[in-house]
């Protein structure tokens, strides 16, 4: 179940709990199996948030900008460099 | 001909001036002489060219008042008014700019200033970026190269976003309102990190909708923070200023918004090590201490061999004790045998004595009374024992005859000693 849910994890919070998992461990002070739980989750979260880097491809999507719905003003006027 | 007061005529100038539309908003280039500051800041000085003078008040807040000076050319912005108390036609400046700059720039500095002034720049609202975005929208014109380089630089270093692109011209008439219409349009976007309003180097006159106060306030009023990337680094536009973060170039806002996933990754990796080598050393210490533990318990432990030690030493004082004691019993006994074997029967049976006893129920006789004649008796002797039987009463007293004399008869039993069916044998069976 908590395997599904952190799977389901954006990057961003992957990485911070990543983050986090790793400063409670550094920051000592737990019993060994505490320890290894966090390890374990913690090599859970790296290992999903290097998937997701690796996986990512950047997607785009185009909006309709309102006023543009008039089209034929707008290309004569572009010309951008 | 009517007569009129000076106040009249002073106010039907003064009326006549600012009603006309020529006089109520104009750029005057001169140079600038006889100015004088007051002490309240504002500046008082005549712009004069070849022919004419014009006399200009500055209050404190116009726009580049600093830069008056005597002999200074420079073109200044405002309206004309009579000022009745003095009979004086005077320029109220409200913006100088030093001269040769064109109405776009003073334009410019105009809305600049007023925008400063209600606080459209202030450094205390400029929103931070998050440091990963999920939806980042862009825009921008369809044309020319910003929009690739934006996707670039975004599939390289993050393409873990989605981009959002909204197309609007970016320069001409109708750039302005298709800028201000594409943030409405993401003003109803949920689920948005930032905007990029982005757009290639250009003339000022190119770039002119980002200086419009309406793409100021565009901007402004977005709900999430928004990255300028106008133009080259050198041309700083209203739209800069508003934004909450400037890039110099579109490919640097796309740069500036994103974490950079090697770096990412380089970061992941550092976390996994750090994770090994963390639960590592926890590993060690437990070992440690299970060691320590471990020697602890031993020493703590109790000392068994110390135990044995003590209790095979009790065993022997014991077993000597009981020992010392079974001989002193022994002796005792040995000695107890030996008055016995004085008070032995037979002892007085071989010194000729014999004892009798009633064949009928053994016990021994030791009356003349127990028996009388004709019963059967035993006697036993040192040696051994034999039958008898009584043949007559008592003799008579002081001179019996010998024929009343009891004559017995002895036959020899089986019986077995009194030592060997009484005593048991001196050695007990303590044995340890």
């Amino acid at each position: 179940m908590a395997k599904e849910t952190n799977n389901s994890l954006p990057f961003e919070q992957a990485f911070e709990k990543l983050e986090d998992t790793v400063q409670a461990l550094e920051k000592g002070g737990l019993t060994l199996d505490q320890a290894v739980a966090l390890y374990e989750e913690g090599m859970r979260l790296a290992k999903q948030c290097a998937q997701r880097l690796d996986g990512a491809e950047l997607k785009i999507t185009e909006l309709q900008n309102a006023f543009l719905n008039q089209p034929p003003l707008l290309k004569e006027d572009d010309d951008n460099q | 001909m009517p007569v009129y007061t000076v106040t009249q005529v002073a106010k039907y100038l003064k009326d006549t001036v600012s009603l006309d539309r020529v006089l109520a908003d104009l750029l005057v280039s001169g140079e600038v002489s006889n100015l004088s500051r007051s002490a309240a800041g504002h500046c008082y000085f005549t712009l004069k060219d070849v022919d004419s003078q014009l006399r200009c008040v500055a209050f404190r807040d116009a726009v580049g008042i600093d830069m008056l000076d005597n002999g200074v050319a420079v073109t200044a912005q405002g309206h004309i008014s009579f000022y009745q108390a003095r009979g004086d036609l005077q320029l109220i400046t409200e913006l100088v700019a030093s001269d040769g700059v064109g109405e776009l720039h003073m334009e410019f500095l105009r809305i600049r200033a007023k925008l400063q002034e209600e606080g459209l720049f202030d450094e205390s609202r400029k929103r931070p970026l998050p440091a990963f975005p999920k939806r980042i929208a862009v825009v921008t014109s369809r044309a020319g190269a910003v929009l690739h380089d934006i996707i670039n630089v975004l599939s390289r270093r993050y393409p873990l976003v989605e981009l959002l692109f909204l197309h609007t011209p970016v320069q001409g008439e109708q750039a302005a309102e298709g800028i201000v219409a594409a943030f409405r349009t993401l003003s109803l976007e949920t689920d948005l990190d930032l905007v990029i309003l982005a757009r290639g180097g250009g003339s000022m006159e190119e770039l002119a909708a980002f200086n419009q106060e309406a793409v100021a306030r565009a901007i402004h009023a977005s709900h999430v923070p928004v990255v300028s990337a106008v133009g080259h680094e050198t041309d700083t536009t209203i739209a800069d200023f508003v934004a909450d973060v400037r890039a110099p170039t579109p490919s640097a806002a796309a740069e500036l918004v994103t974490p950079d996933i090697v770096d990412l990754q380089r970061r992941v990796a550092e976390q996994r090590n750090t994770l090994a080598s963390e639960v590592l050393g926890q590993l060690a210490l437990g070992q440690d201490s299970l060691r320590y533990v471990t020697s602890r318990l031993d020493r703590l432990a109790p000392d068994i061999a110390s135990y044995r030690l003590r209790i095979d030493e009790l065993t022997r004082v014991a077993l000597a004790t009981v020992r010392q004691g079974t001989a002193l019993l022994r002796e005792q006994v040995h000695s107890r045998g030996l008055q016995l074997g004085s008070l032995q029967p037979r002892n007085t049976l071989s010194r000729g004595y014999a004892l009798v006893q009633r064949t009928a129920d053994g016990r021994p006789v030791s009356s003349v009374g127990d028996v009388a004649p004709g019963d059967g008796i035993g006697v036993q002797v040192s040696d051994g024992s034999f039958q008898g039987q009584v043949l007559g009463g008592p003799p008579a007293p002081p001179k019996s005859r010998p024929g009343r004399t009891a004559k017995k008869r002895i036959v020899p039993t089986e019986q077995g000693t009194l030592w060997e069916q009484g005593l048991p044998p001196s050695e007990t069976g303590v044995s340890l």
